[in-house]
């Protein structure tokens, strides 16, 4: 079930209603309950799939807390839960990869599998994954009930496309039932209201069929052109995912839950090593967690700490899919932050405030990502190269797509009131419950922002990463 | 007042979307409004003794010609033609352009409903694919399932390549239950039409400012897409790409664990439950030219139309194989649209061949009253 649908809507009205009528102790069965009928409202084959994959991992988790060798149990748990989602996900590419070399080498020639991807998979793998090893190294208590584990993975706002949580952040909220407030519903429904028109008035409207259309001949048009198409392509897939994820964090608050954000306003970042710590920040704190150190990290000296960086984000690029555009965009991301590395760049302080001599690094960050996901975007690297073969004539000083060029400025500016706007939030809210007028004034923009959105959602489609 | 601000904007938006683009755009939704009003028909037929009621349920290769060459128009035609005893045919045409027996299954209720006494199934060899193109789901006719079939249409079958998931099954059921129908096709029309303001804002622009680029750019991009597609191929209907992409899967060889055949399948045992006799029936395809660009494999193909024909036995349906019947001056392009001139006019054929299992199988079903 997509957020941005009237049947969400309705399933989360009728869940919120659930939590409000039953007492504090029975809310983890409500939303238990919940996440697996909005898991088999997609499709209800998924569920025994993922009803599997939590048995088989609780029962080795438990295995884990009592056996005197923790680590067998471990190995086995993250060897099943990556053998899981290596056979959907990655079972089609290995063979297609691996074919000439059987059919040459070895006159086979097997068949390709086509296994249907679970939604989610992707995500909840990881999250499973970072259970068990944080069960492992003791961060956490070890989870004592079966449907707390499976609350925890299956928790249906961010069982589709995360945010991927931790443990240490959610168990306890979940153990609770979530605390619901005023405050926390304000903020939630804010957050709906801004991830709907994120997705369907930004990246649905203004960005996909610009950018669906220019893919489908991706050579034709100058420079120019092909600048706004790179632009509008790195602005829908942030709008289609943060919109996503406001929607799931606004869902989340509003049943009383924290979750973390993905997105902050990451095309300010001024270089690649904070790009990361602001785009898609649960997984990039995933693969440092679970990838980059278990690889070794920076302990082994730099030499070693660049092969860890670079191996990092090739997996991680291989993580958003099974084709050879993601690996190459994971690659080109693990130089770029082995390069930045070597030059002696860090992350810096990502809270530091932006001023004008920022401007040419934020530049220079902001091209590098938008023209990485350009290859990212495209269906094969082959046709990525006829992409960038667009940019060959240089001509830089017509075929300006009047309309679309409009469109990035509004987004570019968007991005800055969203940096400019996010610490003052909470403030604004507080003026406006204070105020006779402010919940009228607040509810009636929400009520147009969601009129808006409802009017245009025509051109709505499935969220980006739902097919990771 | 926050509904009121709610209903305001969208009601603005839908109203500027009107302004701008006047013409109300295609959308499943009324492919499927176009699809419930013959059925009305066939449901005023139901019981007149005298009369065999035809539903023929195809795709473009059926209805893609002018109004009076229609494969179904030339099939009553042909039928009137020959009628020599009191028994009367009167063929309503249930096709659709890119139906496909996804759509079907997903209908059937109503079809049943209806009561045809002759159903005539088409199995496009086109449309066998895996996955089908996006552009040819339509899971709003998830709306007419009866809830005795949801468990089979989210479970059994693999409808959720046709774009049917739960979620979306109980909302159109609802929709179509509380007897909305109207104020969704409304609502989506309207939606659709904003979909289109884009482009005739970028033309706007281009024509008021003289900031041609969106507009060429596209116009460009359209025109090779067009010369892309005949490429390699004189004349353009001769386009190995499209003709691979169309046929590939099915020169391949399939059996019934196609997720289409499925469907298929258990669309004709619907069919034999509720004592509707049934054709299936498998349209031309320019065999000749598929052979002459070698995307033609006939121990695959074989194995696919025996597949289906097993279908066909297996529901007590008659079989009819018409994928050779046409020559290849006989079709305009590689989809398996015919010409309806003459020398060749295809619908006209098919008609004339179908006549035949119409006969055979109304003549039973007159004895049996």
């Amino acid at each position: 079930m997509l957020f941005n649908t009237l049947q969400y809507a309705l399933f989360l009205g009728l869940v919120l209603t659930a939590l409000k009528l039953v007492p504090t102790r029975a809310r983890a069965g409500v939303l238990l309950t919940a996440s697996v009928i909005f898991y088999a409202l997609w499709l209800p084959a998924y569920l025994l799939l993922l009803a599997a994959d939590l048995a088989v991992n609780y029962a080795l988790l438990r295995a884990m807390v009592r056996s005197q060798r923790p680590k067998l149990y471990l190995t086995v748990s993250v060897v099943f839960t990556l053998a899981l989602l290596a056979g959907f996900k990655y079972a089609a590419f290995i063979v297609e990869a691996l074919l000439p070399v059987l059919e040459l080498g070895f006159g086979f020639s097997p068949d390709v599998p086509r296994f249907f991807l679970p939604l989610g998979i992707s995500f909840y793998s990881f999250q499973i994954i970072a259970l068990a090893v944080d069960t492992y190294r003791r961060q956490i208590e070890p989870v004592e009930s079966f449907s707390r584990y499976a609350l925890f993975i299956s928790f249906f706002p961010q069982l589709i496309a995360g945010p991927i949580l931790r443990g240490a952040q959610m168990l306890p909220q979940l153990a609770a039932g979530g605390t619901p407030s005023p405050e926390r519903t304000r903020r939630g429904l804010w957050l709906l209201v801004s991830g709907i028109v994120k997705k369907v008035v930004f990246a649905d409207f203004l960005l996909a069929p610009f950018v669906d259309e220019a893919f489908l001949v991706p050579d034709v048009g100058t420079a120019a052109y092909h600048l706004i198409v790179t632009y509008s392509f790195a602005f829908q897939i942030y709008f289609d995912f943060s919109g996503y994820v406001d929607m799931a964090r606004g869902s989340a608050l509003l049943m009383g839950f924290e979750i973390p954000t993905n997105f902050l306003e990451p095309y300010l970042s001024r270089n690649p090593a904070e790009l990361w710590r602001r785009w898609h920040i649960t997984l990039s704190t995933w693969l440092r967690d679970y990838l980059y150190i278990a690889l070794g990290g920076n302990r082994r000296g730099s030499g070693r700490t660049y092969v860890n960086l670079f191996l990092t984000m090739l997996l991680g690029g291989l993580w958003h899919g099974a084709a050879w555009t993601f690996v190459v965009w994971g690659g080109l991301h693990g130089l770029l932050l082995v390069l930045h590395r070597l030059l002696g760049g860090t992350a810096g302080d990502i809270d530091r405030p932006i001023t004008l001599g920022d401007l040419p690094a934020m530049l220079l960050t902001f091209h590098a990502t938008a023209f990485l996901f350009s290859v990212f975007r495209a269906p094969t690297v082959a046709e990525a190269g006829l992409f960038f073969s667009g940019y060959a004539d240089l001509n830089f000083a017509a075929g300006w797509p009047a309309v679309q060029t409009v469109v990035i400025a509004v987004c570019v500016l968007s991005h800055f009131a969203e940096r400019a706007l996010r610490p003052r939030v909470a403030a604004f809210q507080r003026i406006a419950a204070e105020r006779v007028w402010g919940p009228a004034i607040e509810g009636t923009v929400a009520g147009a922002l969601v009129g808006l959105a409802y009017a245009l959602a025509g051109a709505g489609g499935e969220f980006i990463y739902f097919q990771f | 007042m926050l509904v009121a601000a709610a209903t305001a904007s969208a009601n603005w938006m839908f109203s500027l979307g009107r302004a701008i683009h006047p013409e109300r755009p295609a959308v499943n939704l009324v492919v499927i409004a176009g699809l419930l009003r013959p059925l009305k028909t066939l449901n005023t037929l139901d019981g007149k003794p005298e009369l065999i009621s035809v539903g023929f349920m195809g795709d473009s290769s059926a209805i893609a010609y002018p109004s009076g060459r229609r494969v179904h128009q030339r099939l009553h035609e042909t039928l009137e033609r020959r009628r020599s005893g009191p028994t009367r045919y009167h063929v309503t045409s249930l096709s659709s352009l890119g139906m496909t027996p996804a759509g079907f299954y997903l209908l059937q209720d109503e079809i049943n409903e209806a009561h045809p006494d002759i159903a005539i199934v088409t199995a496009n060899l086109a449309l066998l694919r895996d996955p089908l193109p996006r552009m040819l789901e339509r899971p709003q006719l998830a709306g007419w399932v009866a809830p005795e079939r949801w468990w089979d249409t989210l479970v059994g079958l693999d409808l959720h390549k046709y774009g049917v998931t739960a979620d979306r099954l109980l909302l159109y059921n609802l929709l179509v239950r509380a007897d909305l129908l109207q104020t969704w096709l409304l609502q989506t029309t309207e939606q659709a039409r904003l979909g289109h303001m884009r482009e005739d804002l970028e033309q706007t622009v281009a024509d008021r400012f003289g900031f041609r680029t969106e507009v060429s750019t596209r116009s460009t991009r359209r025109l090779r897409l067009l010369s892309d597609s005949m490429q390699q191929l004189d004349p353009p209907r001769r386009n190995t790409a499209s003709a691979q992409a169309y046929y590939g899967e099915i020169m391949d060889g399939l059996d019934e664990g196609h997720w289409v055949l499925e469907i298929l399948q258990a669309l004709l045992e619907d069919f034999a439950r509720a004592g509707t006799a049934v054709i299936l029936y498998v349209p031309p395809i320019n065999v000749e030219h598929v052979r002459s660009i070698g995307v033609h494999d006939e121990a695959g193909l074989m194995q696919s139309l025996a597949a289906l024909e097993r279908i066909a036995r297996q529901t007590g349906a008659e079989f009819a194989d018409l994928h050779d019947i046409l020559p290849d001056e006989a079709f305009r392009d590689t989809g398996g649209h015919f010409t309806h001139e003459s020398p060749y006019d295809g619908p006209l054929i098919v008609a004339a061949t179908l006549s035949t299992y119409v006969e055979i199988l109304g003549r039973q079903i007159a004895t049996t009253r």
